[in-house]
């Protein structure tokens, strides 16, 4: 609080007294000051409003496979007509003219024109329809796909880490509360395993448990505890030497009382900070994984595994590999800058040692 | 510095060990066999197969005899490659992946650590905020973003390189830049960091006082103390272009030992994945301890410790 002066009137004395701020507040306060921080937060809300509730007002499904629209570029303009069947067809304007090699002046002036036309007996009109992002090499929308894939990589990033959360924060402060042999056995183990490359464990994960989406939240979650787990150990070991947790020891309070009442509490900034920080960081795993194969499988989409299908198809369809990067990189951008926004506004030192 | 030594290799042997275990039973319990993936077999062929690698003994047996192999440094034969042994495949692909490994780390110290000493001699400059936000990009695009357009725009639209193969030194632009990329803007922000703190140290301030030119400060006297968290990074550092180097030898198509560790994952060829998990865990306790000879060598305070 910086806004005593030399001589602080009576008044405000009692406003500052009147208002004590928490430790939330007034992180949020210096967050509110930091404007990256802030347009990141907004961006991914945005991103994950568009992901979880985009799809109520999207009219394509995602796994809906236009058979005359393969591959076609975003915002292009669309044809539609009546095939013999009576079903309705959708073809861009382009993969029209280009299919039609002997299509005469008159037409083609009203294929620019957007005007009705009969050609070979099938009526074609100008369609209001629009695919913002395109279409993907099977006819489908990549705005829908893009939304389906948000949907599983956000929530593997969110998930995840609330496993690891849980597992990283309850083996770390019993680690670090109970001390001792017990500690130094756990954080050995700990220590093991960090010297097993993330990936490679993931990996073998899935592969031994095979290959669906519960398994990479699991596989995940298994392998990202540990440095959370670190990190509370530290903390728990400072905050156990205090006076309060002496206190609450010396009235008889229970060990799991302790933890769960006077340290975790305590340990909320650096959780909240470090969490923030692994979302991103769960969201590269989980894509890294999609896109060698070994993640979500198809039909489902993450955007791991829709980078890698455009990285193959980049040459012709170069959309395909940008739209899903662009979105991506997007949310990695943001949730960096709100986990440094969030670790300088909650002062946590170094989240990652 | 000798006994320093022996007590880390000492150390290293049951993290070496614990992995092997944990990784041996992690596999070899795993729901379903390495023949289930394919069409149906009788059930004489599947057990012939089992008895051929070693499959149908006890579980702990397996395990002895593959500790015992492994003594001898024999890692097996792999299901899906057949006949071949897991050593051949390793002596043929390492070197490849250990040369993209290199040309990457060559690639991000030689960015990010002159990057980073400019942004920390030039504080809030432009010079400060180019390289910093720039490093933010390299951090926030993973390698298999960065890697489909890089190969895009160098290789299908400017035509400069070819965007897959292993053949002329042209074909290790890519793969080694995409790589050492990330670790650039890594190695950018830990110098930046760990160079600002050195410059805030009383020793420069008495160089200063003493008139000593601004080069000498920053690379003579701050360069040896600002590098430490960069030479703690390349252990870690190392790790992480294991992972990434699956992804740009997928990528790029470079014949490494990471693809052969992917499709060994994608095909369950069981004695594959351990033997390469192994290597891997093997090279990275050994890369750890590299570093930390290293980090004893140029730090005089960890000497006595």
């Amino acid at each position: 609080m910086k806004s005593a002066r030399i001589t602080p009137s009576i008044e405000t004395m009692e406003s500052i007294a009147e208002t004590p701020r928490s430790l939330w507040t007034d992180a949020m306060l210096r967050l509110r000051k930091n404007h990256l921080a802030v347009a990141s937060f907004w961006i991914f809300v945005g991103i994950t409003l568009f992901c979880f509730i985009g799809p109520l007002f999207h009219p394509y499904a995602p796994d809906n496979q236009n058979r005359t629209l393969r591959a076609t570029p975003p915002f292009a303009e669309i044809l539609e007509y009546e095939d013999a069947f009576g079903k309705l067809n959708q073809i861009s304007k382009a993969d029209f003219q280009t299919r039609n090699r002997d299509l005469t002046a008159e037409i083609l002036a009203e294929v620019e024109n957007d005007q009705p036309f009969e050609y070979k007996g099938v009526e074609y009109s100008r369609s209001t329809a629009t695919y913002v992002m395109g279409t993907d090499g099977h006819g489908r929308d990549v705005m829908a796909r893009i939304m389906q894939g948000g949907r599983i990589s956000l929530g593997v990033g969110f998930l995840a880490t609330m496993i690891s959360l849980f597992i990283g924060v309850t083996y770390g402060s019993i680690s670090g509360y109970q001390g001792g042999r017990l500690d130094a056995f756990m954080m050995r183990a700990v220590e093991i395993l960090y010297s097993l490359p993330f990936t490679i464990f993931v990996i073998l994960l899935m592969v031994v448990f095979g290959r669906s989406i519960i398994m990479i939240f699991i596989a995940i979650g298994a392998v990202e505890w540990l440095t959370m787990a670190r990190i509370t150990r530290n903390q728990v070991l400072q905050l156990k030497e205090q006076e309060f947790a002496l206190a609450a020891k010396a009235i008889g309070v229970s060990t799991p009382t302790i933890i769960r009442k006077h340290m975790i509490p305590n340990l909320l900034g650096p959780i909240v900070v470090y969490a923030t920080l692994s979302i991103p960081a769960i969201m590269i795993l989980e894509s890294i994984l999609s896109f060698l194969g070994l993640g979500v499988q198809p039909p489902d989409a993450s955007w791991g595994s829709l980078i890698s299908d455009g990285a193959q198809k980049m040459t012709a369809y170069p959309w395909l590999l940008f739209v899903p990067a662009s979105f991506f990189s997007i949310t990695l951008f943001a949730m960096n800058f709100l986990g440094d926004g969030l670790r300088d506004a909650l002062d946590v030192k170094s989240s990652k040692d | 510095m000798l006994s320093f030594i022996l007590n880390r290799l000492l150390q290293a042997i049951p993290t070496v060990w614990a992995i092997i275990t944990i990784t041996f039973f992690l596999v070899m319990t795993a729901p379903g066999d390495p023949f289930s993936a394919e069409r149906e077999m009788r059930e004489e062929t599947r057990q012939q197969l089992a008895a051929h690698y070693g499959l149908d003994k006890p579980l702990l047996v397996q395990y002895g005899l593959y500790l015992k192999n492994l003594a001898t440094f024999d890692l097996g034969l792999s299901f899906k490659q057949e006949g071949r042994r897991i050593n051949d495949i390793i002596v043929e692909s390492f070197p490849v992946s250990l040369e993209l490994g290199l040309l990457a780390m060559t690639v991000a110290l030689l960015v990010g650590v002159p990057a980073g000493i400019l942004a920390a001699s030039r504080k809030n400059t432009v010079l400060d905020y180019a390289p910093m936000s720039t490093a933010m990009v390299g951090i926030c695009m993973p390698t298999f973003v960065i890697g489909p357009i890089l190969g895009l725009v160098f290789g299908v639209w400017l035509g400069w390189f070819n965007v897959a193969g292993w053949f002329s030194w042209e074909d290790r632009v890519l793969p080694a830049v995409t790589l050492g990329l990330a670790y650039a803007a890594y190695i950018a922000r830990l110098t930046r960091a760990g160079m600002l703190e050195t410059l805030g140290l009383d020793y420069i301030r008495t160089a200063k006082a003493k008139g000593l030119p601004e080069k000498t400060i920053v690379f003579k006297h701050a360069l040896r103390g600002g590098i430490m968290p960069v030479v703690s990074y390349l252990g870690p550092a190392m790790a992480g272009m294991i992972s990434g180097s699956f992804v740009v030898e997928t990528v790029f198509q470079v014949p490494g030992l990471g693809r052969h560790f992917i499709d060994g994952a994608l095909n369950r060829d069981y004695f594959m994945i351990l033997g390469t998990t192994i290597f891997y865990a093997t090279l990275i306790v050994g890369a750890n301890l590299l570093v930390d000879l290293v980090h004893t060598a140029l730090d005089p305070k960890l000497r006595k410790a």
